[in-house]
């Protein structure tokens, strides 16, 4: 096959010279070189001219006199340890330590608007939590409260504003940052969530 | 005047003008190849714009001592070609919808895409061989590489390329419907 092969490279070389091959050659063999070789096939591209006005403008400003003094090429190995460097450091860097958070699933709420001070209670009842954790399942933005749960709006106290200033601090929870503040004796949580469109709408499908 | 040898082992280009002496020279060849081997001439298109931009970028890499520039030349383009199949792999593999047939195999869409009937009976032919018979040919015959350039590329020793390249062009012939 390698002589077939050798003799057949001969041919196509001298053909490509311009000299007439050996008789006894692969004249079939030749003929379909020949029209591969002559198949202008990058005519068909539509990218030639374009191509080349955006590379030789990239070329131009990639040239030696217009690369501004501030920019240099690092060797790729030595670019490669820095970014690599930077981000084990980013990895690395100590965290502020977290305030105590509550239980991102949960919602406290207030078992009454009640003031306190309104209600008689009973002996021994003084040490009885004041607020009722409802344990509420997340789902997606919005948080399920069960059916029926003692959840009241809380109102004014009679004659008194409506607004009130309430000390709050910010927090992390495994969702997003949030504010937590005390009033009466409960806990309050505003979370502040990214919502993405399909949290909210569900895109019907047949 | 310069043997083929000489004219491939260029001195290091520098600056815009060396780039464009080069893509002028050397575009009809690489895009040639990229052709033979990728079905679709939009893809192709995509594929020549990738290796330039390459090209563009490790200019300042070649070291004519290392070797002829052809031969560095189409190992970047060969490199392109092989990335692309990958990648349209992935794709393939990812996204179902995603054809993952050349349009070149379907010869209706060849005969909308491609005027000449030359070319498109080649390029039908060309899309039946094996991919190793496809790219010989297409370094030997679009790319106008010597067996022994090739075999740089290739990595392969060049009585090998030779018999390659003959196969292939048997092969060719039989998928162009000639007697063999």
């Amino acid at each position: 096959m390698s002589d077939v092969a050798a003799r057949f490279e001969r041919d196509l070389e001298a053909r490509a010279s311009g000299r007439a091959p050996a008789p006894g050659g692969d004249a079939a063999a030749l003929a379909v070189a020949g029209r591969l070789a002559g198949a202008d096939l990058a005519a068909e591209s539509r990218v030639k001219e374009s191509l080349r006005v955006r590379l030789l403008a990239r070329a131009r400003r990639q040239a030696p006199g217009c690369r501004p003094p501030w920019r240099f090429r690092l060797p790729a190995g030595l670019a490669g340890a820095l970014a690599a460097a930077a981000i084990v450091l980013l990895l690395l860097r100590p965290r502020a330590p977290a305030p105590p958070t509550l239980p991102a699933p949960a919602m406290m709420v207030r078992e009454s608007s009640r003031p306190a001070s309104r209600r008689p209670l009973p002996a021994g009842a003084a040490a009885r939590p004041r607020t009722k954790r409802l344990t509420a399942r997340a789902e997606g933005v919005f948080l399920a409260l069960p059916a029926g749960s003692p959840f009241e709006a809380r109102r004014p106290v009679s004659g008194g504003s409506p607004f009130m200033t309430v000390t709050g601090h910010r927090t992390d929870t495994p969702r997003g940052r949030a504010v937590v503040w005390e009033l009466d004796g409960a806990t309050y949580m505003l979370e502040d969530r990214s919502v993405r469109i399909e949290d909210l709408f569900v895109k019907p499908t047949l | 005047m310069l043997s083929q040898e000489e004219k491939s082992r260029m001195p290091q280009p520098d600056g815009p003008q060396d780039f464009a002496s080069i893509y002028d020279r050397y575009f009809p060849r690489v895009y040639g190849f990229i052709r033979s081997q990728v079905g679709d001439p939009v893809e192709a298109d995509d594929v020549a714009s990738r290796v330039f931009e390459r090209v563009l970028d490790r200019l300042a890499s070649f070291r004519p001592e290392r070797g002829a520039f052809d031969s560095w030349l189409f190992a970047i383009v060969r490199n392109s070609v092989r990335d692309h199949f990958r990648a349209r792999r992935w794709r393939a593999l990812l996204f179902r919808d995603d054809a993952p047939e050349p349009a070149a195999r379907e010869p209706a869409a060849v005969e909308r895409l491609l005027a000449d009937e030359e070319r498109s009976q080649l390029l039908r032919a060309l899309q039946e061989l094996d991919e190793r018979g496809r790219e010989v040919l297409g370094l030997k015959f679009q790319a106008g590489l010597t067996n022994r350039q090739i075999a740089e590329v290739l990595d392969l020793g060049e009585s090998h390329v030779g018999v390659l390249v003959y196969r292939a062009v048997k092969k060719l012939q039989a998928a162009l419907g000639g007697p063999i």
